[in-house]
């Protein structure tokens, strides 16, 4: 056999390989032919939360979260996870009142928390909503590092709580925080906390979509004066709040 | 010294030796069938989300392409989601981990997802 033939075989057999890989993997993925549904780009999820309106005792949303997401109270403050929680925020003015936040993922567009991520774990959705993908989670902990809105729980330990069995639970090892409730946008519902928050007749959480200048939250937006949380950063977070 | 049969010997067995996998497969069924199968228990008839065959070989591309479609994009195929699964082969013990036991695959997906070993009613 002469050079060229050599190299010709070579070739052809390289070629052939590579496209039988490749029409493997497109057969492995064929896709399914039932329902489906999916995030949309033209979509901006945020949320509003007016804190006249929210009651410092009320715990609505943090409960309902718990519930829907089965977040575990350990009952040992160094390794509870939150996705919500309510702070009091006092001022040092004299007189000034003390006011009950509630604090969760900010769901930023700069998000420093995926900056971070090492295995891109950590990611935008195209509708705007910061996410931990937990297949993919290490649990390095660089994000919790770099969030300054202290919105990530490490799970230190396995939970046995399952309120809601259609939500996966947690293993010991990975980051978690508020995900918006994904799992119900996706549905078209709100996340637990509004709904929850809507029922216990406060309604101080709005969420909407940011991108339609028509939806109730872009509105309020409009006609309010609202502040973020150290929006100073440049993080632009994505929840607003109305009276801080 | 001849040492001409001696070598074919050899070879022979090398040989043989070396066939054995394909020798196994060829005849082994009926040689060796005294090898276990796993005793999967389909409980509900009807059609899997796919063609069974291809369901045996594919099931869990399936499950990580769905998963990854699901949690990255946002697409959600209601077919190819786990907790689908769970609604035709309600026990995870006598479907999934007859079969995963047999060939020693451990996948780590129940610590969060919820798939009861024991069939609820
Ligand atoms: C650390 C916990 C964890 C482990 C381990 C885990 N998952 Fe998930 N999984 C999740 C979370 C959280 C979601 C997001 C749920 C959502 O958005 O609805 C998810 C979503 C999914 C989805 C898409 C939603 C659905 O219900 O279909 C699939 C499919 C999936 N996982 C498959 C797997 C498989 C297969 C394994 C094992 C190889 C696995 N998961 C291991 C936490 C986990
Ligand atoms: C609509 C009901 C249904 C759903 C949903 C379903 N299956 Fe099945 N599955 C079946 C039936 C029925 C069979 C047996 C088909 C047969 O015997 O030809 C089967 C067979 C299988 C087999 C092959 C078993 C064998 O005989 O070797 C595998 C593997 C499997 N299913 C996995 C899954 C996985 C993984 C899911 C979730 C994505 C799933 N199935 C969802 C009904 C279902
Ligand atoms: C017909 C036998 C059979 C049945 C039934 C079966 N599996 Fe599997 N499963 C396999 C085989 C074979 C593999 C490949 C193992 C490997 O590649 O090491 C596998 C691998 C997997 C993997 C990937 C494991 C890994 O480590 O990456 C997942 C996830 C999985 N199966 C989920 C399921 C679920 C969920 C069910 C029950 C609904 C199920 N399987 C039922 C035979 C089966």
């Amino acid at each position: 056999m002469d050079r060229r033939a050599f190299i010709k075989i070579g070739g052809a057999l390289t070629i052939g390989t590579v496209l039988g890989q490749g029409f493997q993997f497109y057969q492995a993925v064929a896709d399914s032919k039932g329902e489906k549904t999916s995030a949309l780009a033209k979509n901006k999820w945020g949320m509003l939360i007016d804190l006249n309106k929210c009651d410092a005792g009320c715990t609505a949303c943090v409960d309902a979260c718990r519930k829907e997401n089965n977040v575990p109270l350990f009952g040992d403050k160094e390794r509870d996870i939150h996705w919500i929680r309510k702070a009091s925020v006092k001022q040092k003015f004299p007189n000034a009142r003390e006011q009950s936040v509630p604090l969760l993922c900010n769901h930023c567009e700069n998000p420093a928390c995926v900056q971070v991520c090492p295995t891109m774990a950590s990611f935008v959705r195209k509708d705007g909503i910061v996410l931990v993908d937990k297949h993919r989670c290490i649990g390095c902990r660089y994000c919790m590092i770099a969030c300054p809105y202290k919105a990530r729980s490490f799970v230190f330990k396995e939970t046995h709580d399952w309120t809601n069995k259609d939500v996966p639970k947690r293993m010991h090892g990975v980051v978690e925080k508020c995900d918006l409730c994904v799992h119900r946008i996706d549905k078209g519902q709100k996340p637990a906390c509004v709904e929850a928050c809507a029922n216990a007749n406060n309604g101080a959480m709005v969420f909407g979509d940011l991108n339609d200048p028509e939806s109730g939250i872009s509105k309020l937006i409009a006609n309010n004066a609202v502040q973020q949380i150290r929006a100073d950063l440049g993080l632009k977070p994505k929840v607003y709040y109305i009276g801080m | 010294m001849n040492k001409k049969p001696l070598a074919i010997i050899v070879m022979a067995i090398a040989l043989i030796v070396l066939l054995s996998p394909f020798i196994y497969n060829a005849f082994g069924t009926g040689l060796f069938s005294k090898v276990p199968r796993p005793e999967i228990k389909i409980e509900k008839e009807g059609k899997c989300v796919r063609d069974t065959e291809y369901m045996r070989r594919n099931h869990m591309n399936i499950l990580l392409h769905s998963r990854d479609e699901a949690v990255r994009e946002g697409v959600r195929a209601k077919d190819d989601s786990l907790n689908n699964c769970r609604s035709c082969h309600p026990s995870r013990g006598d479907f999934c981990i007859k079969c995963h036991s047999y060939i020693g695959a451990k996948p780590e997906c129940f610590e969060c997802h919820y798939y009861p070993k024991k069939a609820e009613r």
